[in-house]
């Protein structure tokens, strides 16, 4: 599994991680049943607080990605509909997220925006 | 514990504490053959005098020096009231040094040297109310203001009579009655007497150290 | 998670500075770092916690229990690093051991031994004759190896140089390996925690300013640089603090997206923790 923090970008760090993770499931880098890391080796690793990788954790874990046994660990959730009915909005959020990014550097606002989007989605 | 902390005074003036031993035995060996009508008593006094009085100046220096250490070892699970316990441990421990030192020697030396056991009660309670007034005020006020106000006390104490000789001209104690009392009743007053005045000035340390701020 | 440290309320006066109700909990499993500027109540706050100062008023638990009642059993789960002097110096290390061991009943002289062998320190070897960071290196010897379960640790990387401050904050993060641990060290020397630190806790002329998670402060804090001109009565509210030279303003805002709309041609960046920690301690004044 693949995690890159970035300190340049403005998303916070919790939310980057999560993502990434939540990636790694969904491409199946990360299997059903498979473990993830320890909390506090991966903090080490990745060098953030213990801290931001239990909210991390705790919101994967709520958001039914991931279930958790005390004193064993952390595991990726196994067969979930919602889960890939969820991760398919979660793909096309993720996709409007860097649309709406690019629109905000190049000054084009909201109105513009969804005026684009009426257009673009008739034409198919 | 609370030998460890005795052990730690002896540590952190170790040279002084042998000195102070050697002298210990040496001084009535020297005493009773180089001026055998020196009552064997004055010698002892002056050992345990000696003995106690400077070590614990020694000692009190040396823990000045480094008063952050006695701030670490209080930090840690040494409880205050142990520490207070320390020094007055030191103090019987030296006490019985002194006596055991002496009373081989004068076994050796001179047997009618041995002293019996109201004089020794009787040095260990004039100790005893020395370092028994000295110790809380050391706590209190530190080495250096404690030695300061005892030096005053002192040359104060041993002027007294000099200046006001009309005064004690007129005082006459008759001492004469003290020698009827049997030995055993006088030897049970030393006693309690001693205990006496060590309880409460531990319990007066006590509540000195606990309240201050390291 | 239970709480390793909760303190609660400290009020202490001297005569030219006090703690006004200083209060902080830290979790288990965390390195809290405590940060200030020199003067601001560090030192005398962990002096009150380890019963060193006697507090006016308020309750420090450790562990869940109450530190009064329970001195000496507390005391001895918790490991202690001081700033200078806290040795006698004409002692050898092994002395200085045989004085501390007793203290505790967890001690290991095992784990003495291998720290010191670690740390490539020699235990007949006088105090005085040591430097600084062997010094450091060694109180952090006694301190790790009576199986203490708190560390509390005041100005530990101050006077050190980077080699060996990076030793020290590698030894806290392998400390905290087994778990149901916590770390709390006071330090101006805000780099290192960057690197370490889960929680941070601020104080300022004996208060409290806050008391945060080291990557949610990051997240949520950003620096700001513009034009003065940008600048005006309403948008310098939405600024912690605001420097300004004649080249622009440099400010620290957890206000983004207010001061976005509010002014064009910025560059933003992340806050390092000494940003943080100087846009509070000068945005009070």
């Amino acid at each position: 599994m693949k995690i890159l923090i970035s300190y340049a970008c403005d998303k916070p760090l919790y939310q980057q991680i999560k993502e990434q993770i939540i990636d790694a499931i969904l491409k199946g880098e990360l299997a059903e049943g498979d473990p993830l890391p320890s909390i506090r080796s991966f903090a080490n690793d990745i060098k953030v607080s213990v801290l931001t990788i239990r909210r991390v954790y705790d919101e994967l874990e709520q958001e039914r990605f991931t279930t958790s046994q005390v004193g064993i660990g952390t595991f990726v959730s196994t067969g979930n509909v919602e889960l890939l009915r969820d991760s398919k909005r979660h793909m096309v959020e993720k996709k409007m997220q860097e649309l709406i990014d690019t629109a905000k550097i190049l000054n084009i606002t909201k109105e513009e925006l969804n005026s684009m989007m009426d257009i673009l989605y008739e034409e198919d | 514990m609370l030998l460890h902390l005795v052990k730690k005074d002896i540590l952190i003036a170790k040279k002084y504490v042998l000195v102070i031993m050697l002298f210990i035995i040496a001084f009535p060996l020297f005493v009773t053959v180089v001026a055998p009508q020196i009552e064997g008593l004055i010698s002892f006094l002056y050992i345990v005098a000696l003995g106690e009085i400077v070590l614990l100046q020694v000692i009190s220096q040396e823990e000045a020096k480094y008063p952050k250490a006695a701030a670490l070892l209080c930090a840690s699970s040494y409880p205050r009231s142990t520490f207070v316990k320390a020094k007055y441990t030191f103090f019987l421990l030296l006490f019985a040094y002194c006596y055991i030192a002496y009373t081989l020697v004068m076994l050796v030396v001179n047997r009618a040297g041995v002293l019996d056991l109201t004089a020794i009660l009787t040095v260990l309670l004039v100790g005893i109310i020395i370092y028994g007034i000295y110790i809380p005020v050391e706590f209190k006020f530190g080495a250096v203001k404690a030695r300061f106000i005892f030096t005053i006390a002192i040359l104060a104490l041993a002027l007294g009579p000099m200046l006001f000789t009309d005064l004690f001209a007129n005082i006459t104690i008759d001492f004469s009655a003290l020698a009827t009392i049997p030995a055993s009743i006088k030897n049970i007053v030393l006693a309690l007497a001693s205990i006496a005045v060590f309880g409460i000035s531990i319990m007066a340390s006590t509540k000195i150290y606990l309240n201050k701020d390291l | 998670m239970s709480n390793i440290l909760e303190v609660t309320g400290l009020n202490k006066s001297y005569k030219k500075f006090s703690l006004n109700d200083v209060s902080f909990t830290l979790p288990e499993d965390c390195i809290t770092g405590f940060i200030g500027v020199n003067g601001a109540g560090k030192t005398t706050t962990i002096r009150i916690i380890l019963g060193l100062a006697h507090k006016a008023s308020g309750t420090i638990k450790v562990f869940g229990k109450d530190m009064e009642s329970n001195e000496k059993e507390l005391k001895n789960r918790i490991g202690i690093v001081l700033d200078e002097g806290y040795f006698y110096d004409e002692l050898t290390m092994d002395e200085m051991k045989s004085i501390i061991a007793p203290a505790y009943s967890g001690w290991s002289d095992k784990d003495y031994k291998e720290y010191m062998d670690r740390f490539t320190l020699n235990p007949r070897q006088k105090i005085s004759t040591l430097s600084r960071g062997m010094r450091t290196k060694f109180a952090l010897t006694l301190a790790l190896s009576h199986g203490a379960d708190l560390l509390i640790m005041d100005e530990p990387t101050s006077g050190l140089d980077p080699l060996v401050r990076s030793q020290l904050l590698e030894i806290m993060t392998d400390y905290m390996k087994p778990g149901g641990k916590g770390v709390f060290f006071s330090t101006h020397i805000t780099s290192d925690l960057d690197k370490v630190a889960d929680m941070l806790i601020l104080i300022h002329n004996g208060k409290i300013l806050f008391e945060k998670e080291k990557d949610c402060l990051l997240d949520n804090f950003r620096l700001v640089k513009g034009d003065n001109k940008a600048l005006n009565d309403e948008n310098r509210k939405l600024f912690l603090s605001i420097q300004t030279t004649d080249f622009g303003f440099t400010g620290v805002t957890d206000k983004l997206s207010e001061v976005q709309k509010s002014m064009a041609d910025i560059l933003v960046e992340r806050p390092t923790i000494e940003n943080i920690m100087l846009a509070h301690v000068e945005g009070g004044q």
